[in-house]
């Protein structure tokens, strides 16, 4: 089982990354994915011209690492891949891919809609969106909480 | 040699903060006086806050963790997820 959390500062090429991922997957019964994109309108209404993820040089790897192994045995991937950016991101670039495979679609599909959350809520970044509006820094919502909440 | 800490404030936290460097008695400090330190005479510091989280070389550490000369550290802002 192959389980990588790849951090980078670069533009994500989603479909080479899923076509190499199905590829690896040969033989499963199901792979699943998701995009996250920037945003060019936040979520006050204003436009966003560029969003700022800041990481910790340690601990932001760290923490997609606990989250992909959570991930995995939590639902018996066969292979889960999750890369995520930082740094300068422009309106709809990717920030995260995350994609699963499994025997089964039920667990590669349930296993992406709780990456995500534990991404969401978990994962050591700090973002600030900036447009003409000035710049606001962005927290867990109380709707990303409860997401969470779901998989106790 | 100058018994000092090296800070890095994380998130909204360095927009309040800016200190690279800071001094510490030999036998070092706990977290929780660090903390107190830096937030003297700012009632409302962000840094008074018990979700920011204190790193201490690359590994979250609690309030009685013992920070020595020569050290870094780094506050966490509650954070934002990805």
């Amino acid at each position: 089982m192959a389980r990588r959390a790849i951090l980078t500062d670069e533009v994500i090429d989603a479909s080479l990354l899923l076509d190499g991922f199905v590829e690896a997957s040969r033989g499963e019964g199901a792979v699943a994915s998701f995009l996250g994109l920037a945003r060019s309108r936040a979520m006050s209404g204003g436009d966003v011209s560029l969003l700022r993820l800041e990481r910790h040089p340690q601990l932001t790897q760290l923490s997609l690492d606990a989250i992909v192994s959570e991930g995995a045995e939590r639902f018996q991937l066969a292979h889960v891949l999750v890369k995520h950016r930082w740094g300068s991101i422009s309106p709809g670039e990717v920030i995260v891919f995350v994609a699963t495979s499994a025997r089964h679609r039920r667990d590669a599909l349930n296993a992406v809609d709780y990456l995500m959350d534990c991404l969401k809520s978990e994962a050591i970044f700090w973002k600030k969106e900036e447009g003409a509006d000035g710049s606001r820094w962005i927290e867990p919502t109380d709707e990303d909480r409860a997401s969470l909440a779901r998989w106790e | 040699m100058v018994n000092e800490v090296r800070l890095t404030f994380y998130g909204r936290l360095a927009e309040e903060y800016h200190q690279a460097d800071f001094p510490v008695p030999p036998e070092g400090l706990p977290v929780d006086q660090l903390r107190a330190t830096l937030a003297r005479g700012r009632p409302s510091s962000s840094l008074l806050n018990p979700r920011v989280k204190v790193a201490v070389g690359g590994q979250i550490v609690d309030e009685r963790f013992q920070v020595l000369p020569g050290q870094q550290v780094d506050f966490l802002a509650p954070v934002s997820g990805g």
